[in-house]
């Protein structure tokens, strides 16, 4: 990555974002002979002739919930999001998918692209009305919203569930073949982890809500899915790019190879491990990067995913394992696939604890371990992207009401969306949403989360809601 | 319906699609026929986009089709375009107005790509998803991803069987209602623009030498092996990461792994474990591929410190000597071709046989070297190989020999050197004139003046006399300067000319030796009417007495 470069790139963008969104919400109030109105378009015009000369041509693009400058996806924090929100909001509206700038802009060429945007709203077809009015505009031309790989047509849940499923068959049939001594190729995993990059930029919460099925099958295949899943969800919210999202993606797959030494007896055993059962669990990483290194030719994947393989459980402090003598620094693909991985295996039913925990309590024990075991930057990127209760979430509202968390909500991280499953006079219901940012008359919220359920306690799963 | 216009159109720009595959699977990108392909096919899609938006071409397995008008057709497995596309999933490829030469180009790289080959990780799908085009899309099928058809269908049903029954939701939904667990309250602190500073600096960090991180743990992975697996495993590790750490021109972190494991073989309070294995990766590296890649990195641009170059050949077996000598004939660069000469001088001296056994090597120019390294080496048993080397055919070579056999010194050399004084070039008597000055012993010393005696001497060419008086000089003693005052001496009737000519190489020598007794002699033959008798006493004169 070319950080410097990319750092100031992507400030510029975020200044792009934040003066576009600026400028739009002025323009909305006063037209466009008014001060503010040129000043802003003014700040505009310099921003994007500063990105064209370092750029060349510069295209803002909206896919799924995200901006991005050409390849980049921008970077905002909490306090850009309002104007980021608005901004995706008015692209989706207009059906806008891109605002290419081809060469460098004048005041009028903004003033015209202002115009035919908040003109453009009002139209029964946005897009044709922006396109046509800025065609008289040679250096910027807009494109109409997409769907990424041109899936529109096609279900997402769907998509997504098989998505899923493939890549646990994948998981599946790669610990078949790495038993049986047979050759492994990377191409089917590539593939599946791309699926799973594309899906997290255009159904994040979807994929997410993949991960919370549980309990089906070997615990080892699906749990390196979810691992996978989210880890890529989180490289996203940190803004690597395509081929790191892929790297970190396919490297997680691999984390927990070095299990297939490991007896089915142990791996399976239905209570906690004794000393010596310890002992053999904790040389995974070792018999994990031992595997990795053995599977190929030393390249870049194998040096990457066995650097992983064996850093996963060493901690940010060093202080898991294995246990090393000369202090390093932990990766940063280990660091984030070790957050993912302790959160799927906390709130899984196989390993360390055989009673796992809901999502809920799963971040409170990790927030516990923030800056000891867990690294406390990324643990908060990964608490802001599942919320505080993340999607899988089995809750009591104080209507009285059992559902679970099938969407969370970046604003409000208290108030996702709930599937309700039983309703207030306790009878079974069919999976009615609500959004627990509904307020009522009064500007009270209607439903407020007051407690959580662990599924274990009574062997319950949501997953069927959940594909 | 599309008109036969488009249709002609559309099957010229697959035409043009399919050349330029096997075009730039021939040739390197900037070949000129690589570039006119590729000027061809972006040409073509230009004219067709003058009059439509995009172009969107539905792919089976033995066609290709647009608006359901066949374009392409071909039933072979082998150079299908349609097939090509359809085993990875791919059902649909849409090229926009918009899309540029570099897209066209980029594209046309990845049709062309070697997807036959072992280590490849990508597939068509995987090459486009990474180049993520804007204005090439693309639609695939992911069936083909999945080995098992109807894993999906039996993993929902299992889902769906362990779902709770209701008689467990409910009596959850009671037992919470009653005295379920409050919410555990988390205290999510919103991201600040210093959290993403942060992280543009761990992603700085990230770009650190990964393959340097991997060595870090594989001397971890050292202390955690148990069993002999666990070590053969390691030693072919390290072997791979080495040889990978080469191929990116890491010299630096390669030769710090060597290094330490040079260490670790000798080292005390190391298991013997450790020691043998850290033996055995050295032997291990040692090898023609190893070498191979060290040479490139000689010879490539980027700046290395001959020191590395130094510590890391150190450190290999002298089974590296046959693959450094095999590349030493291979290298452009004069520097580098003298950092290997200087490699085998460290390697051989703890194998100069090997290094001596290549003397036959058919390239004159490595024999030379060879033969460098082994004086450089200084080790007289490499005599006997250089003997047999005296008569090569390379006069370069001689001189090198020659040379090398007078620095080494020991028996048989002499004589080798007085038959060289035979040999029909000058160059190759004069070296080894050199050489037997440089022994200085008294047998070199007889063959001297024994020449120099000779009665054929006197008819040579002046300066080739001149040398062989030059190199008697270094014996600064009685029987040379008596020798010398006899040729001062002698007069003749016939060839005065050649006479004289002796006799001011005598006065040449004895001016050489300095020996202040001489002056008496010279100074009795400083107006002797020859020219050049006279100008070479006056010049020894002015020396002996300038030595003074």
């Amino acid at each position: 990555m070319k950080n410097n470069q990319e750092i100031k790139i992507n400030q510029t963008a975020r200044d792009l974002l934040n003066q576009l969104s600026a400028l739009l919400r002025t323009s909305q109030v006063h037209d466009t002979g008014n001060e503010a109105v040129i000043s802003g378009i003014d700040r505009l015009v310099s921003i994007v002739n500063e990105l064209i000369d370092n750029q060349g041509t510069v295209r803002l693009i909206l896919r799924g919930e995200y901006f991005y400058l050409n390849d980049l996806r921008i970077r905002y924090s909490l306090e850009h999001l309002l104007n980021f929100d608005f901004l995706i909001r008015e692209f989706k509206k207009l059906e806008l998918g891109s605002v290419i700038f081809m060469s460098n802009v004048s005041h009028e060429d903004i003033k015209t692209f202002i115009g035919a945007f908040i003109s453009s709203s009002f139209s029964q077809k946005p897009f044709d009305a922006v396109e046509k009015k800025m065609s008289a505009v040679q250096s910027v031309a807009v494109e109409r919203l997409m769907k990424i790989a041109e899936t529109g047509s096609l279900d997402p849940r769907k998509m997504v569930r098989k998505t899923y499923f493939n890549a646990v068959t994948y998981s599946a049939g790669i610990i078949r073949k790495i038993q049986a001594g047979e050759k492994v190729s990377l191409k089917t995993a590539k593939r599946i982890v791309a699926s799973v990059v594309d899906q997290i930029v255009e159904e994040e919460q979807l994929l997410l809500g993949m991960t919370a099925i549980r309990d089906y099958d070997e615990y080892t295949y699906h749990h390196s899915v979810n691992v996978s899943i989210l880890s890529v969800a989180l490289g996203q919210r940190l803004g690597l790019n395509h081929k790191m999202l892929t790297d970190l993606g396919m490297m997680a797959m691999f984390h927990d190879i070095g299990k297939i030494n490991v007896p089915n007896e142990i791996l399976n055993k239905p209570s906690s491990f004794n000393d010596d059962e310890w002992k053999i669990i904790k040389k995974h990483p070792f018999w994990g990067a031992k595997a990795l290194l053995n599977l190929r030719k030393t390249d870049e994947f194998s040096v990457k995913a066995a650097i992983v393989a064996f850093e996963h459980h060493l901690n940010y402090d060093l202080s898991g394992y294995p246990k090393i003598r000369r202090r390093f620094e932990l990766d940063l693909f280990s660091r984030i696939i070790s957050v993912a991985d302790w959160y799927d295996a906390i709130t899984s039913a196989r390993v360390y604890t055989r009673n796992p925990l809901s999502p809920d309590k799963a971040l409170a024990v990790m927030l516990e371990n923030s800056g000891t075991r867990l690294d406390p930057l990324l643990l908060k990127f990964f608490i802001n992207m599942v919320g505080i209760f993340p999607i899988g979430t089995i809750v009591m509202l104080n209507t009285n009401e059992l559902g679970f968390v099938s969407g969370t909500n970046q604003l409000f991280l208290k108030r996702p969306k709930i599937t309700i499953i039983i309703d207030r006079d306790g009878y079974r219901v069919v999976g009615t949403m609500v959004d627990l940012t509904e307020k009522d008359e009064k500007g009270e919220y209607i439903r407020t989360i007051i407690k959580t359920v662990n599924p274990a306690k009574y062997k319950m799963t949501i997953a069927k809601y959940l594909m | 319906m599309p008109g036969n216009n488009d249709i002609d159109q559309i099957r010229e720009i697959i035409r043009l699609i399919l050349k330029s595959k096997k075009i730039l699977k021939m040739y390197p990108p900037n070949n000129p026929l690589c570039v006119n392909i590729t000027d061809a096919c972006f040409g073509k899609f230009a004219e067709f986009f003058n009059f439509s938006e995009k172009l969107s071409l539905q792919i089976s397995q033995n066609g290709i089709f647009y608006d359901s008008e066949a374009v392409y057709s071909n039933t072979e497995k082998e150079d299908n375009l349609a097939l090509f596309f359809f085993k990875d999933g791919l059902r649909e490829i849409t090229f926009k107005r918009g899309m540029s030469r570099e897209d066209m180009s980029d594209f046309l790289k990845i049709i062309s790509f070697d997807f036959g080959r072992d280590a490849v990780d990508d597939d068509i799908v995987t090459l486009l998803w990474e180049k993520d085009f804007q204005n090439i899309q693309y639609v695939v099928d992911e069936i083909t991803l999945s080995d098992e058809e109807d894993y999906e269908t039996q993993a929902v049903a299992e889902i769906e069987e362990k779902s709770a029954d209701e008689e467990s939701l409910l009596k959850a939904y009671e037992d919470t209602l009653k005295n379920g667990e409050s919410v555990k309250e988390v205290e999510i602190a919103p991201l600040t623009d210093k959290d993403l500073k942060d992280l543009a600096g761990e992603f700085e960090k990230d770009t650190l030498d990964k393959a340097g991180k991997l060595v870090e743990i594989l001397f971890e992975m050292f202390l955690l092996s148990e069993t002999e697996d666990d070590f053969d495993d390691l030693a072919s590790f390290f072997a791979g990461v080495i040889e990978y750490l080469l191929s990116m021109e890491e010299i630096d972190t390669a030769t710090g792994v060597l290094l330490k494991l040079n260490y670790l073989k000798d080292a005390k309070g190391i298991s013997e474990e450790i020691r043998n294995c850290s033996k055995k990766i050295l032997v291990n590296i040692s090898t023609e591929k190893i070498i191979n890649l060290l040479g490139n990195i000689l010879d490539g641009s980027r700046k290395i410190k001959d020191k590395k170059i130094e510590d890391f050949v150190k450190c290999l077996d002298v089974q590296a000597i046959p693959p450094l000598i095999m590349i030493l004939g291979e290298l452009k660069k004069i520097h580098s071709r003298k950092l290997v000469v200087e490699a085998l001088v460290i390697l051989g001296r703890k194998d100069m046989v090997s290094l001596a056994e290549r003397l036959n090597d058919s390239r004159w120019y490595v024999v030379r070297n060879i033969i460098y390294v082994l004086r450089k080496i200084g080790d007289r048993k490499a005599v006997d190989y250089l003997l047999k080397t005296v008569k090569h055919g390379d006069v370069r070579v001689k001189k090198e020999v020659i040379r090398a056999l007078g620095a080494l010194g020991g028996g048989g050399v002499i004589q080798a050197l007085r038959n060289c004084l035979d040999d029909p070039d000058f160059q190759i008597e004069s070296a080894a004139l050199t050489e037997l000055g440089n022994i200085g012993s008294d047998a070199a010393k007889r063959i001297i003046l024994n020449r120099i005696a000779d009665s054929d001497f006197g008819v040579r060419d002046f300066e080739e006399k001149k040398k062989y008086f030059k190199i008697i000089s270094k014996w600064k003693d009685d029987e040379v300067c008596n020798f010398m005052a006899d040729i001062i001496g002698k007069k003749t009737f016939f060839g005065r000319t050649r006479n004289y000519e002796n006799r001011a190489c005598a006065a040449y020598c004895l001016g050489l030796i300095g020996n202040r007794e001489s002056l008496p002699l010279l100074d009795k033959h400083r107006n002797d009417g020859n020219k050049l008798f006279n100008e070479f006493v006056t010049e020894a004169i002015k020396q002996i007495e300038h030595e003074k």
